[in-house]
């Protein structure tokens, strides 16, 4: 290790996925030295791999494939001269204002007036006998290997989950050559979008509802799976397993928000479940409870493309304010115009549960400021 | 010390309360690196540590949950002449009080620990009686075998004041309410001059913070002994799974403060490399401190103190009170039930800070 110089920056977004492309855009429009640090070599997250066209509103890029947006930011970075340092981890954050860099082995220390945190998510597990196998993976993983590396990880696939991702990648799992035998999810109904199941449908993939995985079995690697229906507590009703014949089953049963960099910084955290777990607490300038700390996108509560990047504005537009480079009434403004595009997504069934976590990590975080 | 004396005294039919701010073993109980060792202390201690180890090896039967004590040995390093001339003195002291330990050579060293560097070291001192075992298991095991013997266990309760009348308690005023018994013992490690100061003690102890770093998994045999080499190098030992404690030497803090520095991680590591070249491409996985708590003279105060009826301070085990632990708990509640602890604990008292 020895001596290390230090580093400096005035606004420091961790991540470049879509959450950190937005926080880093924004903040050097408004003037900020900006430096974004990603752990995986090429910027873009799950934008890269997204080879499927968005929906929503004009803001919102719908009718854009998320790779192309991608395209698109990553060419605004570069005109902003934002410091772009990939292959990058980030493995701590001392005195609330300086990040620990890890590159090729080599650490350094980055000292940053501002810090916003877009780190993400992770896959959750699902465990179940077999479920070490080789051929059992993350859908995002399998997507990865699809879209990405342009490898097909298996023939005869079994998607675990019916949410978004499981039928997203499902279906782009049946467009990259494999066979798709089924999607299957423990819960009676399907929690992805209807326009992503009605793709599996008219595909002919049964979508099997109320079924969850026994087993999965194979000498060397995944053979095939026992699934199983289970009754309205999630047991599993004896004598209804079905014998499938697959060598990858995918694992698309949700996502956690990746915020360890935020528990290291001592940021106080809630749980909810409908955002995924344990959230940091945070204001509507999207600042957690250390002060010049922000979070943003799906390490603020698991949600999707489109409100990360506004998540992300969000944070960097009071990143900027805070440190002068932009007027209160400007600032202010920029966020209801976030926010109201925001309204537009946090709404009918699925944004509804949403905009309630939203709703309560502010009132957690307005009790703990009247506490303290 | 707390669950292991609720143990030994709900064993012998004494009703206790545990009052705990946090939860079981959430402080240096179950932060430290594991280490029952006997070589190396405070004379007035050796027979204490002596006598706790021949009760670690039953705890897992008797308490009923494995705590993962292992005889891994104890290795204490020499780096210079000067502390092999050390080493020479304290083991004839040690040997003269009936302590297996001995001399090693540079070769042998490198023999109980592979990744030391002959040219590197004078020699050292092996204690083969010495061994590892995970704080937290024994913290929490002591806690559950209390809770089934009738102690009754407040976690997350605090200690706000404590009412007087006269020198005698009245009750103990906690964040569930009063609480009181015939006897009342501090044993709140760094917080012991807080509680102190609620009955008017002043009990001379500090805190200090202790770092330490975990490395991914190793062969078991990376760091078979518990390692110590005098002079700010810390200490290595290895986990049951693997992974090898590197642990820091303790260094004074402020407001009790438990963050992780860069500072200490840096210069630990270096230590280590200095020490342990070949840790060069072994991965560090986590870090985390821990407060140790110290006296003046670096040894515990276990006594009842004359000011206060019925008050028993027993703290300040000043960084290596783990190995104690079941002996201490012991000792009190021999000291609380009949008066007469089996062990003198005459070098312990509390008077010995006010002359």
């Amino acid at each position: 290790m020895g001596s290390m110089s230090m580093l400096t920056t005035d606004v420091a977004v961790v991540g470049a996925g879509p959450a950190g492309l937005y926080a880093a855009i924004e903040a050097a429009k408004a003037g900020a030295k900006t430096t974004i640090i990603n752990e995986y070599v090429e910027p873009g997250g799950q934008l890269t791999k997204q080879i499927h066209k968005f929906f929503g509103s004009k803001e919102h890029a719908a009718g854009v494939r998320g790779i192309d947006i991608s395209a698109k930011l990553l060419g605004s970075i570069d005109e902003l001269k934002v410091e772009k340092r990939m292959g990058t981890l980030v493995w701590s954050i001392f005195h609330s204002n300086i990040l620990a860099i890890a590159h090729n082995g080599k650490s350094e220390m980055l000292r940053a007036n501002k810090i916003i945190l877009a780190t993400g998510a992770s896959e959750n597990a699902f465990a179940f006998p077999g479920w070490t196998l080789p051929g059992v993976m993350g859908a995002g993983a399998a997507q990865t290997l699809i879209n990405l590396q342009r490898i097909l990880p298996g023939n005869r696939v079994l998607m675990v989950g019916a949410g978004n991702v499981g039928l997203i990648v499902a279906f782009q799992l049946l467009q990259a050559g494999s066979e798709v035998v089924a999607v299957v999810d423990a819960l009676p109904y399907i929690s992805g979008y209807c326009v992503h199941s009605a793709k599996i449908a008219r595909a002919g993939i049964p979508i099997l509802t109320s079924h969850t995985v026994k087993k999965a079995y194979g000498e060397i690697s995944v053979e095939g799976v026992m699934v199983v229906k289970v009754d309205n507590q999630c047991k599993p009703i004896p004598k209804s397993e079905q014998d499938m014949k697959v060598d990858t089953i995918c694992i698309a049963v949700g996502l956690t928000p990746l915020v360890e960099l935020a528990w290291l910084a001592n940021c106080r955290f809630t749980w909810v479940a409908s955002l995924g777990g344990y959230v940091p607490l945070y204001d509507d300038k999207m600042e957690t409870t250390v002060k010049g700390i922000y979070v943003a996108g799906d390490a603020a509560g698991i949600e999707e493309a489109s409100t990360a990047m506004e998540e992300g504005s969000i944070a960097a537009i009071s990143a900027v304010e805070s440190l002068g480079l932009m007027t209160q009434q400007r600032a202010y403004a920029l966020r209801a115009e976030a926010y109201e595009r925001l309204r537009s997504f946090r709404i009918g069934p699925f944004g509804k549960l949403r905009d309630q976590g939203k709703q309560f990590i502010w009132r957690e975080r307005q009790k703990y400021a009247e506490r303290i | 010390m707390g669950c292991s004396l609720a143990y030994y005294l709900a064993r012998k039919k004494i009703r206790v309360i545990l009052v705990e701010k946090s939860h079981v073993g959430a402080e240096a109980s179950g932060r430290n690196a594991g280490g029952v060792r006997q070589q190396g202390r405070n004379p007035a201690e050796l027979p204490l540590a002596m006598e706790s180890v021949k009760m670690w090896p039953s705890l897992s039967k008797e308490l009923g949950y494995d705590i993962d004590y292992r005889r891994v040995g104890n290795l204490y390093v020499a780096r210079n002449k000067k502390q092999l001339e050390d080493f020479k003195k304290r083991v004839e002291h040690e040997r003269e009080a009936g302590l297996d330990v001995r001399m090693v050579t540079p070769a042998e060293a490198c023999r109980l620990m592979p990744s030391l560097v002959k040219e590197k070291i004078y020699g050292g001192t092996y204690c083969p009686t010495d061994g590892v075992a995970n704080p937290i298991r024994i913290t929490f095991a002591f806690a559950q075998a209390a809770k089934a013997l009738g102690a009754k266990l407040y976690t997350h309760t605090e200690v706000v004041g404590i009412e007087l009348s006269g020198n005698e308690i009245k009750f103990v005023n906690t964040t569930k309410g009063k609480m009181g018994g015939e006897v009342v013992v501090n044993a709140t490690g760094p917080w012991a001059s807080v509680i102190g100061k609620m009955v008017g003690l002043h009990i001379p102890i500090q805190p200090k913070r202790a770092q330490m770093m975990i490395t991914q998994q190793l062969p078991q045999n990376a760091c078979a002994p518990f390692i110590v080499t005098p002079g700010d190098y810390g200490y290595w030992t290895q986990t049951l799974h693997g992974n090898v404690l590197l642990g820091h030497t303790s260094r004074p803090v402020e407001q009790y403060d438990i963050g992780v520095t860069f500072e200490a991680i840096s210069f630990q590591t270096q230590k280590t490399l200095q020490f342990l070249p070949s840790f060069k491409k072994v991965a560090i996985i986590r870090c985390y401190s821990g407060l140790t708590e110290w006296t003046p003279d670096g040894i515990p105060i276990i006594s009842f103190v004359k000011e206060i009826k019925g008050f028993i301070v027993d703290a300040g085990y000043s960084g290596h009170g783990f190995c104690i632990g079941p002996i201490s708990g012991k000792l009190v509640s021999e000291m609380i039930i009949d008066g007469r602890p089996s062990l003198s604990l005459k070098a312990f008292e509390y008077s010995r800070f006010q002359k």
